[in-house]
């Protein structure tokens, strides 16, 4: 059998009170498409974070082709930057994610710290800029920019190293349709700008049904930091219960009495 | 104490209003945009230093007035955000400098009926030429900033070989302000919208101490985030900035006459 790319067992992680992640164990392949659903605090991010290597479990083992992650080897320069080269994070928070002063910057601080050439680094973030259609944003400032154009601008930053894995925090989340359609459009087109397809690996915590055919090949549902219950997507929309259990769903009480859910018309309240 | 929480927003306000400002009128075409980043921070500090080593009122008030009208024919709002910066020097440096005007011995020019002061010239002179100082000082920089957006001055900054790890500092404190404006500015516009009438001076402190904290937590957490958001991308404590500007000939010609300007005002007796 084939290394997986990440391999967690039996991790365990807590802030300051109460796990945020319980004996999760579980596996991702490399050229997989997970979908990590499940309510707030059910313990997404912390999730994406461990595989980020961002945070360090205090027990269990995080495992990436078959290389334990620790703060011991991430202190190894030649280790951090191989793995940061090959693993992307775009986070829930754009403007946490988005530190430099213009556009054009941000998405050369990736490449600048991976030391690539100068010249290099022009021509990567101009093409990446053109491949996304915001080379018009090229000398704004992050912090003028909407919603949606932030996000782009942070996917873009994280895709110009081109990497093999992506880890996205809620992608699509307060995002109008257009600009929803955009994202996945930048996603579709970094996928199949690679020569073997099968290479990308994506892993989406999201809360967003509607593009959840889309993301992903298969779902997890989380529940106070384990693994409840994995799927396709179509197994995990068909189950009900499954969803209005992990706060995907509203049940709704009509005035004839009779209660159903809507299946992604809603958010969990925030 | 019973307006703080209003005075606070509005000093916010200006705050952010300044930098976008700054960033905005950095990009317009005048006569200071088109100059290199670097040779601006070079005249500017040729002209600070000679400024602080003048004694001579007029020579430091020729630099003010060339200074304004530079930064007036580059853009006309920095007059507003000027006015806001030299009240604020004007009541600091005022205060601090006013003791010169009695103190100093000279020829009397007016006595202080029951206080028994007397103003003499020399300290009249002391006084205007510490109040100039700082008032042209703060224009000349405000000029600075508000003609050049400002990943041009940092990268500036580096080019002029200032270490990389201040303008970083320099860079993170920029964004820290930013986020720390923004999250105000969104809890104040929340909260206004929230309120019904007005609060009673009790309140009002109890709001404003809530604020505080959860505005210094929240910053904290926003920090972590952007630094874990770096170290995702690669940052291991060392930033990598790209090569800057070269300068055109009208950038040397203006290095040039500002110390040919600086020597005149320090040799000015
Ligand atoms: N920085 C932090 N400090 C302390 N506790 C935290 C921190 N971040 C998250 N937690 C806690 O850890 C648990 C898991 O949080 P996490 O952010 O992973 O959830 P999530 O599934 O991403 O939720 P959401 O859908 O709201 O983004 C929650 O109970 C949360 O309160
Ligand atoms: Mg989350």
């Amino acid at each position: 059998m084939q290394t997986p790319l990440f391999a967690i067992d039996n991790v365990n992680f807590r802030y300051t009170d109460g796990k945020a992640l319980d004996a999760l164990s579980l596996t991702i392949e490399a050229g997989e498409r997970v979908a990590l659903l499940g309510a707030n605090g059910s313990g997404k991010s912390t999730l994406l974070r461990v595989l980020d290597a961002l945070l360090f479990p205090e027990s269990g083992d995080v495992r990436f082709c078959g290389e334990l992650l620790t703060e011991d080897a991430f202190s190894e320069d030649e280790f951090a930057y191989a793995f940061r080269k090959r693993v992307g994070f775009v986070f829930q928070n754009s403007d946490a994610q988005l530190f430099s002063t213009t556009v054009f910057d941000e998405v050369a601080f990736g490449p600048l710290q991976l030391r690539l050439g100068a010249g290099e680094v022009r021509r990567r973030v101009a093409q990446t800029l053109e491949r996304f259609n915001i080379s018009p944003l090229s000398d704004r400032a992050p912090h003028q920019l909407s919603g949606g154009e932030k996000r782009k601008v942070a996917l873009a930053s994280v895709l110009v190293l081109d990497p093999d894995v992506l880890l996205l925090d809620e992608p699509t989340a307060g995002l109008d349709p257009r600009s929803q359609t955009q994202l996945m459009d930048m996603l579709d087109e970094w996928q199949h700008s690679s020569a073997d397809r099968c290479a990308k690996t994506i892993v989406t915590a999201t809360h967003d049904l509607h593009t959840l055919e889309d993301m992903a090949g298969r779902c997890l549902v989380m529940e106070r930091g384990r693994v409840i219950a994995s799927g396709s997507p179509g197994e995990i929309l068909s189950d009900r219960d499954l969803l209005e259990r992990g706060n995907l769903v509203h049940a709704h009480r009509h005035r004839s009495r009779h209660t159903h859910p809507h299946p992604g018309l809603h958010r969990p309240q925030v | 104490m019973a307006n703080f929480v209003e005075h606070h927003v509005s000093h916010l306000m200006q705050g952010w209003d300044l930098i976008q400002r700054a960033d905005s009128t950095g990009r317009l075409h005048g006569p200071l945009q088109s100059l290199s980043a670097p040779a601006k921070i070079v005249v500017a500090a040729l002209l600070i230093v000679a400024v602080v080593a003048s004694t001579h009122v007029w020579a430091i008030l020729g630099i003010f007035v060339l200074t304004l009208t530079l930064a007036l024919l580059s853009c006309r709002v920095v007059f507003d955000l000027m006015r806001i910066a030299w009240l604020g020097v004007f009541s600091f440096t005022g205060v601090m400098s006013l003791p010169a005007l009695f103190l100093t011995r000279g020829p009397e020019l007016l006595r202080v009926p029951i206080a028994g002061w007397t103003l003499t010239s020399t300290g009249l002179h002391i006084f205007l030429v510490l109040l100039l100082r700082a008032e042209t000082a703060v224009t000349i920089t405000l000029t600075v900033i508000l003609t050049t957006p400002w990943p041009r001055l940092l990268a500036g900054l580096r080019t002029l070989k200032v270490p990389s790890l201040v303008v970083a500092l320099i860079g993170a404190t920029y964004r820290y302000v930013i986020l720390l404006l923004e999250s105000a500015l969104d809890m104040m516009q929340s909260r206004r919208s929230r309120l019904v009438g007005p609060l009673a001076p009790r309140e009002r402190r109890r709001l404003l101490i809530s604020t505080g904290g959860v505005l210094f937590s929240k910053s904290a957490a926003l920090s972590q985030e952007v630094h874990d958001a770096m170290i995702s991308r690669g940052y291991r404590g060392e930033t990598y900035v790209l090569g800057e500007q070269r300068n055109a000939p009208r950038d040397w010609i203006a290095m040039a006459a500002g110390a040919l300007l600086s020597l005149a005002v320090a040799v000015l007796r």
